[in-house]
């Protein structure tokens, strides 16, 4: 992934304030990925909606500062597929990204900020202990109580 | 063994009239006695899970796909959540995740919850009773259709004990609400008064061939249900605030067809 100036003054300005484990703990990511969005490398696909999530910012925008609103190169394409297996690949080995819980807490959060109220919610065996919570299953919960939030149900 | 826990399932098994080891509808008897406390929901997440309304009710999501035993399980502990907890944990991870304080405050909740939800389940299945009645650990596995390692951990918990109701537990709404019949005409009600009232809250029609029935039966969901859930199963009959009738001259007029 080419530098994108823009987007590291952006990200750099959106963490002003907190420091760079703060921001890593808020996305589950390693602080050494904070520091290189924060020295103008912008996020996969994947970090990027999360940071979009978690900070509440114009999907838009962000997206668009972080190059994937153009016309891709194939060298940037390859790139991004390349870091997404590497991303997985890691995941998978247990040996970076965020548990299902991790997950799970920050999608709370970023929904209690967007609705503007918590959510009581117990989970089959805890949030802690439960088998079943992986990030997949964390992603697919939060916009299923997204979708329960906009239909009023809870 | 906790007695609150155990208090609880003996008086829902008194209200849905569950003798010996529950059936397999009998955890479904039980959703729908919960009515209008419960929304239950299926959706592909994987997970089952509870989330309590701020009005009191709560929305029970199940897992597609998955299994009849193990949806009968996930089913009986987010009914354990919605009788026992009320997302404490989850309420204090949204608040600040980052103190490491109130993380460990979260995290003993979770455990408090869990424990309380297992022992939920234990007593579903395993009522202290039907454990003391049988005390070959092979034949209660055979007879209650749960394991083994199941079975002699429940026992151990219980330690001999076995929960009677001797009155309407601390919790129960039939602490604070009494019954009286009344007739208007030739209709018979059943009258929910909070007790030292003399205005009925709740007012239930009871039809004349299952009067004794309805009456039984409305006595045991006063001890079985907390304050909060009885107000929201019974909510069809609460009695709304009195409202003055006026009605003007022209009004009638109109209405008799003189206004014309």
């Amino acid at each position: 992934m080419t530098r994108k100036p823009e987007f590291g003054r952006r990200f750099r300005e959106l963490i002003s304030g907190m420091t760079q484990e703060t921001v890593a703990d808020r996305l589950g990511i390693s602080q050494a990925s904070v520091s290189r969005m924060a020295r103008d490398y912008p996020p996969g696909p994947k970090l990027l909606s999360r940071i979009i999530r978690e900070f509440g910012v114009d999907e838009a925008e962000w997206r668009a500062l972080s190059g994937y609103e153009e016309p891709e190169s194939e060298e940037d394409r390859l790139t991004v597929i390349a870091t997404r297996a590497m991303e997985e690949v890691l995941r998978r080995a247990g040996l970076d990204g965020p548990s299902g819980a991790q997950r799970l807490v920050e999608g709370l959060q970023a929904l209690n900020r967007k609705y503007g109220r918590a959510i009581p919610l117990d989970l089959t065996q805890g949030l802690e202990e439960s088998e079943r919570l992986t990030p997949e299953r964390a992603e697919a919960i939060l916009r299923d109580l997204e979708e329960q939030l906009r239909a009023g149900l809870i | 063994m906790n007695r609150w826990v155990e208090e609880r399932v003996e008086a829902i098994r008194l209200a849905l009239k569950i003798v010996g080891f529950p059936a397999e509808a009998d955890l479904y008897r039980l959703v729908d006695w919960l009515e209008g406390c419960i929304v239950l929901r299926h959706s592909p997440v994987g997970i089952g899970m509870c989330i309590h309304r701020d009005d009191g009710r709560a929305v029970i999501t199940l897992p597609q796909g998955v299994e009849r035993r193990e949806l009968d399980h996930i089913l009986c502990e987010e009914v354990g959540h919605y009788l026992l907890t009320c997302g404490m944990a989850s309420l204090l991870r949204q608040l600040d995740p980052a103190d490491p304080q109130v993380r460990r405050l979260a995290r003993v909740w979770d455990w408090r919850d869990e424990a309380l939800v297992r022992e939920f389940v234990h007593a579903w299945y395993l009522p202290s009773r039907l454990v003391q009645q049988f005390p070959d650990d092979e034949e209660l596995a055979f007879r209650s259709g749960c394991s083994l390692e199941v079975v002699v951990r429940r026992r151990a918990a219980l330690a001999g004990e076995a929960v009677r109701l001797i009155g309407p537990p601390r919790w129960s709404a039939a602490r604070e609400y009494r019954l009286k019949r009344q007739r208007i005409g030739a209709q018979p009600y059943l009258q929910i008064l909070p007790r030292g009232e003399a205005r009925p809250e709740f007012l239930v029609p009871l039809p004349d061939a299952d009067a004794r029935e309805m009456l039984l039966q409305a006595t045991a969901d006063l001890i079985a249900l907390t304050n909060r859930e009885h107000a929201l199963k019974y909510a069809p009959f609460r009695c709304t605030a009195d409202e003055a009738v006026n009605v003007s001259l022209s009004e009638l007029e109109a209405w008799s067809g003189k206004g014309a």
